[in-house]
């Protein structure tokens, strides 16, 4: 059934760590699952990134691989800005926390917030992947209107 | 008396006058009409009582009918009647009141306070002022003169008084009883826990320990063992060269936490230092002297606004690693776009050092930076990279002695550094 899941347009890593970016990039070449790997280093990358997509009407990426601590706009600071944007709910983004962090108080906290699907361990493995993406494409399935 | 009359042998009152009917001498001095019409209007009674007949030679009124008996019971009752009225623990003091009178002195007096009943039953307090009336030859007393007066209403108020005092007095008692009961608990409380926080702190050292002794060695090796395969690079697949990098990446930052582990460990290490008093000015002096090289030629002098005889009182290790942080950041994230400019400020409030050091770098929000910016290895810049340690750390050592830090400023502006030095005198030993 993996064969048949169609890839996505975009992925948008958010992470400072190089060597994480570099890994999960590779990942994702190797799946086949994505058509285009963003990469931003920290919050406010990622969420200019976002914005320009916005502002020039541009579809959003579907997958956000998001870390929680980073220098400048962690990942927690860029949800609160990201909420403020007020996208639509059709938009069918997938926003996935990706850490090593043991503290309930971050897993809580991630759960929490509506904007995010999931929370799993750093780095990123193949499997999961496949997942997110299979769930995302069902998605977009039930929201198309029947022929 | 209304006076019991103790008999020679003792104890009992005896051939008291019980009617408003006065006798012999004292009963014909106080018969004269004025003196009659005083003591009838007096409240109370007034007699004269005859130490030699132990009776009233006079009384202004009968204390029997005052207390509800009918004269039929008086006169049953004779000379013993206040045998029959005076409450039977009080007679032994009257009969030691009587004695006390015959021995006292010229014009003194002297009170005594009794409970008689009532023909309802109903208990009375009267209380007597007695004085001497008239003496033998010898001296002696013959009769003394006294009036008694009901204070029921202010004995039974200070009975009550007494009451609560002593009810008081328990709970007080008890209370205490319950605070020393309370306090050993808590002191029994605090030494498990203290012992319990005795043996985290050396859990917490021993795993400490760990970390920067015993993980150094496989990590050092990582680190060489990457190295090594990085010059064999070339004989790898371009896909396994790469990875080796990685590898190598990964290594270098796990030392670098390491290193990071070890000096938070050195930290707590350094909080036994003594602390001494140390001019602030040429602590100043020397940290931006250390820096002057790394300064870059277009920076500016370092303003240094610190008064001569400013002085803190620390630990002179710990007061170089804190300015050294605090220089090393200013440097490290300067504005490229223009001239570093830093300036010390010191103020001396209430024996408080105060020193602000501000820097026209890249600029902290102090809001929104505050916990990257003293958090271990956190970092408010993503630019240039660094090891989120120095500023953790020198707020842990001014913190440890009682004094802090705080940050304020602007993205892309300036940035404050606030750091308050404990009083003289007030630096706490240990964290």
């Amino acid at each position: 059934m993996g064969d048949m899941i169609k890839p996505v347009n975009r992925i948008l890593l958010v992470d400072d760590d190089a060597v994480t970016n570099m890994m999960h990039s590779r990942v994702i070449e190797r799946s086949g699952r994505a058509k285009r790997i963003d990469v931003a280093t920290d919050g406010q990358e990622a969420l200019d990134i976002i914005r320009a997509d916005l502002l020039a009407g541009s579809p959003l990426p579907e997958l956000i691989f998001l870390d929680i601590n980073m220098p400048g706009m962690g990942g927690f600071e860029f949800l609160e800005h990201y909420a403020n944007l007020q996208i639509n709910p059709d938009a069918q983004l997938i926003i996935v926390m990706l850490s090593t962090s043991l503290l309930e108080a971050d897993h809580a906290r991630a759960e929490a917030d509506p904007n995010v699907h999931s929370f799993c361990d750093k780095p990123l493995r193949v499997e999961k992947l496949l997942e997110l993406v299979e769930e995302f494409q069902i998605r977009m399935q039930m929201k198309r209107p029947a022929a | 008396m209304t006076h019991p009359v103790p008999t020679p042998d003792t104890t009992m009152p005896e051939g008291i006058s019980a009617g408003p009917s006065g006798s012999g001498d004292a009963g014909d001095v106080l018969r004269t009409p004025t003196v009659d019409r005083v003591v009838s209007l007096m409240p109370g009674f007034v007699y004269v009582f005859n130490h030699t007949t132990y009776s009233n030679d006079y009384t202004n009124r009968s204390v029997g009918e005052q207390l509800g008996y009918s004269s039929e019971e008086i006169r049953d009752f004779g000379a013993q009647m206040m045998m029959h009225i005076v409450h039977p623990d009080d007679h032994p003091k009257m009969s030691e009141h009587l004695a006390r009178i015959a021995q006292l002195d010229g014009d003194d007096s002297i009170s005594f306070e009794y409970r008689v009943f009532r023909k309802d039953g109903r208990q009375r307090w009267l209380r007597s002022v007695d004085a001497v009336f008239d003496r033998a030859p010898d001296g002696s007393v013959l009769r003394h003169i006294g009036c008694a007066s009901d204070v029921t209403i202010e004995k039974e108020a200070e009975l009550r008084l007494e009451q609560m005092n002593a009810e008081l007095e328990a709970k007080v008692s008890e209370r205490t009883r319950d605070l020393a009961k309370l306090n050993g608990e808590l002191e029994s409380r605090i030494a498990e826990r203290t012992y319990e926080l005795q043996d985290a702190v050396d859990e917490l050292e021993q795993l400490t320990y760990i970390a920067t002794h015993d993980l150094k060695v496989p990590v050092n090796n990582l680190c060489r063992l990457g190295l090594m395969l990085g010059d064999n690079a070339h004989l790898l697949a371009p896909d396994q060269a790469e990875q080796v990098g990685w590898i190598n990446d990964c290594a270098t930052q796990l030392s670098a936490k390491i290193q990071g582990l070890v000096l938070v460990a050195q930290i707590r290490l350094s909080s036994v230092l003594p602390s001494e008093l140390l001019n602030l000015r040429g602590a100043v002096m020397d940290a931006v002297g250390r820096f002057e090289a790394t300064m870059g030629q277009g920076a500016r002098p370092v303003t240094i606004k610190v008064a001569d005889d400013i002085f803190v009182d620390f630990a002179r290790f710990e007061l170089d690693s804190i300015l050294s942080a605090i220089m090393d950041n200013a440097i490290k994230y300067a504005d490229p776009s223009r001239a570093l400019e830093v300036t010390f400020r010191a103020d001396l409030l209430e024996g408080k050092v105060t020193l602000l050091v501000e820097d026209n770098g890249t600029g902290l929000d102090g809001e929104r930076d505050r916990d990257k910016v003293f958090g271990l290895f956190q970092r408010a810049h993503k630019e240039p990279a660094g090891s989120g340690i120095s500023l953790y750390c020198a707020r842990r050592m001014l913190l440890r002695r009682g004094g802090d830090i705080s940050v304020e400023g602007h993205r892309g502006k300036h940035a404050v550094f606030n750091l308050q030095f404990p009083k003289r005198g007030e630096t706490s030993g240990d964290g």
